[in-house]
């Protein structure tokens, strides 16, 4: 079994949004819905009680982590969200009766309701393109360069490389519940505030 | 997050379903109430219709139910099956019933299954992603409801039959869950006061940039003082302190037992209502940002 992941580069992330914008074209995303957000954290103090120009900011982008143990796999009573043997979780639309489960499990948020289809929908990872050898559009349009996709079990996979080649203090994930989220940030220069 | 009527519901009528069934069970074992097995069992029946019809109004795509439903780790199968098992078993009670003769290991199994069905149903909405349904306190306000729910509707069906064997348990099984609603939801107070959830000093969203910064913290005192203070201590105050009082004073007396039931009944029911409604507004997830 994989682990498809994205790890990305804070510290090289622009906040663009050309990733947001590029899932959106390319994975027709609903008006008002996103699978893919850019937040930008901070300006915060560098050091308690600090001014401005002696703050810092990031930019994070946060979408589906595709968790290892992923808590809308297990609480959907159909099984139309799996856990695939690539490491993605993926929902199949046909099995979905809307129940939203899946949506209140998420600690992320990142499920909603297409009102149109009347099922759940989130980050695919872009199956359609890295079945066939591709990379999720968020990686292959960021601006920054800042996105690394592949399988964190292939020490040969961009993905994995850049991880190995990074301090491990330095590198985060989104709060964890038990889910173990499988993207990983990395954040050198400035304080991960979560 | 957004209140789920459906679910509000649904999960109310399971906990007066699996109380009133459980009673009842309760009733058989200590010989009284023969009078009104049947309404009970029937009462318990239409509770759990309408939160089952309540429970589909919830699916967007309630047509697909039996395409491939059935994955057991999810909470909706496991209620599923709780809810046929209920089913089986009120209706055998209800055939038994018109025989005049409920043996023991029945009223037994009405018991175990009313108390394992609401325990399901609470479990379903224990989800770490949510800190605030995150805790076995879930599971006591469930069962608070259930036994107070439960007891306030034999107790109705009891003055309404004249059955008056079984006016007192009932009654005092209400006190005691009116009582047990206040504790739970003291308990439960105190739990969601100690929330606390990742925060960011200051953060934007681009695509939603006059969106309110999520709260992170401060739920116990929005619950208790703030904009949800209606809801709890509404909850509190009539969905249990109003029906443990009304039960206590019937707690060996007889008369006027159809309106002093009937209002700890109503009461427990708004109690119910307005605590879930504050508990979907406080469910926040544990990463609050997107």
């Amino acid at each position: 079994m994989s682990k498809y992941a994205i790890v990305t580069d804070l510290d090289r992330c622009v906040g663009c949004l050309a990733c947001s914008v590029a899932c959106k074209t390319v994975n027709t995303v609903p008006i008002g819905q996103f699978w893919n957000k850019t937040l930008r954290i901070g300006p915060t103090p560098k050091t308690e009680g600090a001014h401005w120009p002696d703050v810092e900011l990031y930019y994070l982008t946060v979408q589906c982590q595709h968790c290892e143990k992923p808590q809308c796999v297990e609480v959907c009573p159909t099984g139309a969200s799996s856990k695939m043997a690539d490491g993605t979780v993926q929902i199949d639309k046909k099995r979905c009766i809307g129940c939203q489960f899946c949506v209140m499990s998420c600690p992320y948020n990142v499920r909603y309701l297409n009102e149109e289809e009347k099922v759940v929908e989130k980050c695919t990872l872009c199956e359609q393109l890295i079945a066939t050898g591709g990379t999720p559009q968020c990686v292959s349009q960021c601006g920054g360069r800042a996105r690394y996709f592949g399988d964190l079990d292939d020490p040969t996979s961009e993905a994995a490389k850049v991880l190995a080649e990074t301090d491990p203090s330095k590198v985060y994930s989104l709060p964890d519940v038990g889910n173990k989220p499988t993207f990983k940030y990395i954040l050198r220069e400035m304080k991960w505030r979560g | 997050m957004e209140l789920q009527w459906p679910l509000i519901i649904f999960t109310l009528c399971v906990c007066l379903a699996a109380g009133t069934f459980a009673g009842l069970g309760i009733l058989t074992l200590l010989g009284k109430g023969q009078k009104l097995q049947m309404p009970a069992v029937v009462a318990s029946l239409a509770y759990l219709a309408v939160g089952g019809i309540a429970s589909f109004l919830h699916l967007e795509h309630a047509d697909r139910i039996f395409n491939g439903f059935g994955h057991i780790t999810s909470g909706i199968t496991q209620e599923l099956i709780g809810i046929v098992v209920l089913f089986v078993i009120a209706i055998v009670y209800l055939v038994l019933s018109r025989r005049g003769e409920i043996p023991k290991w029945l009223a037994v199994l009405a018991v175990v299954c009313g108390v394992a069905m609401v325990l399901v149903t609470a479990n379903s909405y224990m989800m770490p992603a949510r800190p605030v349904w995150s805790t076995l306190l879930l599971h006591v306000f469930y069962l608070s409801q259930a036994i107070a729910g439960g007891g306030a509707t034999l107790w109705l069906i009891a003055a309404l039959t004249k059955a008056d064997d079984a006016l007192q348990i009932p009654a005092r099984i209400t006190a005691i869950g009116g009582l047990l609603v206040v504790v739970g939801l003291a308990a439960y107070a105190a739990y969601i006061s100690s929330v606390t959830l990742p925060a960011f000093d200051y953060y934007f969203d681009p695509t939603d940039p006059t969106k309110h910064i999520a709260s992170t913290s401060g739920f116990g005192s929005e619950l208790l003082t703030g904009s949800l203070a209606s809801y709890f201590w509404g909850a509190l105050i009539i969905g249990g302190a109003i029906a443990a009082v009304l039960g206590f004073l019937k707690w060996s007396k007889t008369d006027n037992s159809v309106p002093f039931s009937a209002i700890s009944l109503v009461c427990v029911v708004a109690g119910g209502v307005v605590f879930r409604a504050a508990l979907y507004i406080l469910g926040v997830s544990v990463y609050a940002f997107y």
